[in-house]
């Protein structure tokens, strides 16, 4: 008998292989797309491989899901295939049985949008696999031009050629880890499944395995193994050496999947210490209490005797308490007058050239970590993105992290799903109290990378030079100076009048009194964003207070107190001014309660502070921090004068005695001229001309702010921690939606 | 009819297999998906054809072993065809040729 094969239709031959050997068949044919076998071929995964590799073998990765490549393949028992594609790709693979001929159009159509084209001499050698640049090329992951322009940046800029490529979105970061894992000779490690030995971590202390970058994944007799970012360096064996004996073994994975475990195993330890940190180390200097007990009592005293003088002796103490009312007015108008008026016209901030921004070696730039808060503001963060995107400085020396809270579920599937850049990182701040932007920061700073960090919101849209200028900035300024304040205002300062007048009030206070206090070297309450810290000195400083919310401006007390100095440089972040008067009354009320909240904790101990910041500094800060207290006073002046107005009620006129009448006279015509005076400088000072008129209506502005201020006062009675969150986006027209936050205390 | 033409076929009839000439028979390369060439020249056997879920292999022997091509579709079954041992040859030839 003869035999003789019957030609058959191919697919129907490979349906049945596969079906003999129980794998799945797919149709990579997009004529087939309606098929049920039809499998669309994710181009991600499919340069999981080379051409040459694929080509070759005549397989093809189709698809990467749950740490299982997917590959393509007439031949699902080809050994030597299967054996390269699980070497190569570094994952398990899972073949599927395709026909010949679907294999052959596909490897045609994915290779051929790659290009082929060499001009110039190519930079790369894929033969050679030695240097990361040609093993890309070898595994089709780059091609030869992308290594070139990767290779004229980092001559430029000094990073990490792999580095550039991943933050290009040339090449993902688990191609690049598989890649070095090949150029080191290095098993690559899927931390997403992985549950470290506790023996392995008890090894290594956290703090370290933080800041080297490493998890101890397992240990036996002679070894431990480390999940590592990076081949192991000698500084990172020595300091590792320090606390084990055994042989070190590295296991390569992504970065972020580092950060993402240790995130994991130590999220807890994580949230004590962004909450707790300054407490334990420095806990005078912590608002997680109100009062403290010796407060309590003077307070308590005072207010005793005050009534006692009221009810023993009426019209004597009113007399007393608006002579000394008087004087603290007095001395506060001319004190900030004084401020304003030496600023006026001076250049104190620190200058930094165009030319010297432009004659910037890039290859000296350091890491620049920022540190972003969001709450439920998932709309602002594409904008965002865009915004940090445009920034002048070298995307592979960005470290920005997007901090959400646990509890947000809307910001972080949305910030997931939109699958960013590899220099933005999302953290997820476990739940727990209190919920204020300086926790969600301090649990930030712990992962921070960057020598420099500085904190924006949402919505600021900082000058594009802004990091750089820091940079010089901070080579030129005596080694004391830890954090450069960069100057806020408004993007939408023309949208109605209350963003007018906080648009003046911004002006006046970041061009003209900040910069004067700067000059006077006494403390400057920081504003809410776009100060620059030096990291590790942040760090010292336990950063940010968490029970404190108006946490910037008792920072910059602090950083004086430990004699660290403050500067202010001549960059704007603009930001959205709040333009809705119920929002804004919420925003200025947790300024000012924040702002009582510093003067408090900080006058715990008010000789100490004496002896601490020496006489000038505190004084400055008895009339800055503490001239908060105006606002509060404000009403009960206003409402004598008004009623006096009306009633020429005798009894008012006595308690003005001829000394306190001009004290109050005087205050009241050049009081009032003087903060207008410097509303209408600080307008000239930015250029702001137009809006100078508005100035001129300023005193209702300080009615609100007055409104505000009692508001903030009587909550830090029932809620001094409770964050009265900002509403934002309602500069409609304006561009940028989001929060404003940063704090002034201002005319 | 040669020698080992006649031995292929006095083996057929003794172990109750069929029996198939493959003079000029050039196999389907497709087939070699199941029986790679490799254990096809090592025990000396060729896919014929695939009927259903039915493989025909034609081999000089009664047994060679292709335990591997059971293991890897364990839906398939193996049928041996015995063939002259000179025909199975060539057509390996003539498979290495054309690869």
């Amino acid at each position: 008998m003869e035999t003789r094969t019957v030609p058959e239709p191919s697919r129907s031959f490979y349906r049945r292989l596969a079906h003999h050997a129980g794998l799945e068949f797919v149709t990579l044919d997009r004529s087939r797309s309606d098929d049920p076998e039809f499998h669309q071929i994710n181009p991600l995964a499919a340069r999981l491989l080379s051409e040459q590799i694929c080509r070759y073998h005549r397989m093809l990765p189709v698809s990467y899901a749950n740490g299982v490549v997917t590959i393509a393949t007439p031949d699902p028992f080809d050994q030597v295939a299967r054996e390269v594609a699980t070497a190569l790709t570094g994952r398990s693979v899972r073949f599927v049985v395709t026909p010949d001929e679907d294999i052959e159009a596909a490897l045609n159509e994915t290779f051929r949008a790659m290009p082929h084209e060499q001009a110039t001499e190519p930079v790369t050698d894929p033969t050679a696999h030695a240097r990361i640049g040609d093993l890309l090329v070898a595994r089709g992951l780059a091609t030869d031009e992308q290594v070139r322009a990767a290779l004229d940046e980092q001559a430029r800029t000094g990073s990490r050629l792999g580095d550039i490529l991943v933050h290009e979105g040339i090449v993902d970061e688990a191609e690049l880890v598989a890649v070095l894992a090949e150029q080191f000779q290095l098993p690559l490690v899927d931390l997403s499944t992985v549950e470290p030995d506790p023996d392995a971590l008890d090894l290594i202390p956290e703090p370290l395995a933080r800041h080297l970058r490493v998890v101890p994944l397992a240990v036996d007799d002679t070894t431990l193994y480390l999940a590592v970012a990076d081949a192991l360096d000698d500084d990172t064996v020595a300091a590792l050496r320090e606390h084990t004996h055994l042989e070190l073994r590295g296991c390569l994975a992504t970065r972020n999947s580092i950060d993402e475990l240790l995130q994991r195993l130590h999220g807890g330890e994580y949230v004590s210490v962004a909450r707790s940190e300054l407490l334990t180390r420095f806990p005078e200097d912590s608002a997680n209490r109100v009062l403290s007990a010796g407060q309590a009592v003077v307070f308590g005293l005072l207010a005793v005797a005050f009534v006692a003088c009221l009810v023993l002796w009426l019209k004597p103490t009113l007399i007393v308490a608006m002579a000394l009312s008087s004087v603290f007015y007095l001395a506060t108008s001319l004190y900030k007058f004084k401020l304003t008026y030496d600023a006026l016209g001076h250049r104190y901030e620190v200058s930094v050239t165009d030319e010297e921004v432009a004659a910037l070696d890039e290859r000296d730039l350091p890491t620049y970590t920022i540190l972003i808060p969001l709450y439920r503001e998932a709309s602002v963060v594409p904008r965002l993105v865009e915004g940090i995107e445009g920034l002048d400085y070298p995307k592979t020396k960005l470290d920005v992290r997007l901090l959400c809270e646990e509890d947000d579920d809307e910001t972080v599937p949305a910030i997931e799903a939109m699958n960013l850049p590899p220099h933005f990182k999302l953290v997820v701040v476990p739940d727990a109290q209190p919920k204020t932007k300086p926790k969600a920061c301090n649990y930030g700073l712990l992962q921070a990378d960057g020598k420099y960090v500085v904190i924006y919101d949402a919505e600021d849209r900082p000058d594009p030079d802004q990091l750089k200028k820091i940079v010089i900035a901070f080579s030129k300024v005596e080694p004391s100076v830890t954090c450069i304040q960069a100057k806020l205002n408004y993007f939408n300062a023309d949208q109605n009048l209350l963003t007018r007048w906080f648009a003046i009030e911004y002006s006046m206070h970041f061009d003209l009194l900040l910069p004067g206090l700067d000059a006077q070297d006494v403390p400057i309450p920081l504003g809410g964003t776009s100060n620059h810290f030096i990291t590790d000195r942040l760090i010292e400083l336990a950063a940010w207070d968490p029970f404190n919310v108006t946490e910037d401006a008792d920072l910059g007390i602090r950083l004086h107190k430990a004699g660290y100095k403050t500067a202010m440089i001549d960059s704007t972040t603009l930001e959205e001014a709040n333009s809705e008067l119920n929002n804004w009354i919420r925003q200025r009320s947790r300024w000012i309660k924040g702002y009582i909240q510093t003067w408090l904790v900080h006058m715990r101990h008010p000789l100490r502070l004496l002896r601490q910041v020496g006489l000038k500094s505190w004084l400055s800060f008895q009339l800055t921090i503490g001239g908060t207290f105006i606002f509060l006073l404000n009403p009960i002046f206003w409402a004598l004068t008004t009623l006096f107005f009306f009633t020429e009620w005798g009894f008012i006129r006595e308690l003005f005695p001829s000394v306190v009448f001009y004290a109050a006279a005087f205050q009241l015509f050049v009081g009032n001229f003087v903060f207008m005076y410097m509303n209408v400088a600080g307008c000239v000072q930015r250029g702001y001309f137009d809006l100078a008129k508005y100035a001129l209506l300023s005193p209702l502005y300080w009615g609100l702010m007055s409104l505000a201020a009692w508001k903030g006062f009587l909550q830090l009675f029932y809620a001094p921690f409770y964050w009265e969150k900002t509403i934002h986006g309602l500069d409609q027209g304006h561009g940028a939606p989001a929060p404003a936050s940063p704090r002034t205390t201002a005319g | 009819m040669n020698s080992d033409a006649r031995e292929a076929l006095a083996l057929a009839l003794e172990t109750g297999l069929e029996y198939t000439g493959l003079r000029d028979f050039v196999p389907d390369p497709k087939l070699f998906h199941y029986v790679p060439a490799t254990l096809a020249a090592r025990e000396r056997v060729v896919p014929v054809v695939l009927v259903g879920d039915t493989l025909k292999v034609a081999s000089a022997r009664p047994d060679p072993d292709l335990s591997l091509v059971r293991s890897r579709f364990p839906y398939v079954t193996v049928d041996i065809v015995l063939a002259p041992s000179g025909e199975i040859n060539r057509a390996l030839d003539r498979i290495a040729e054309g690869r």
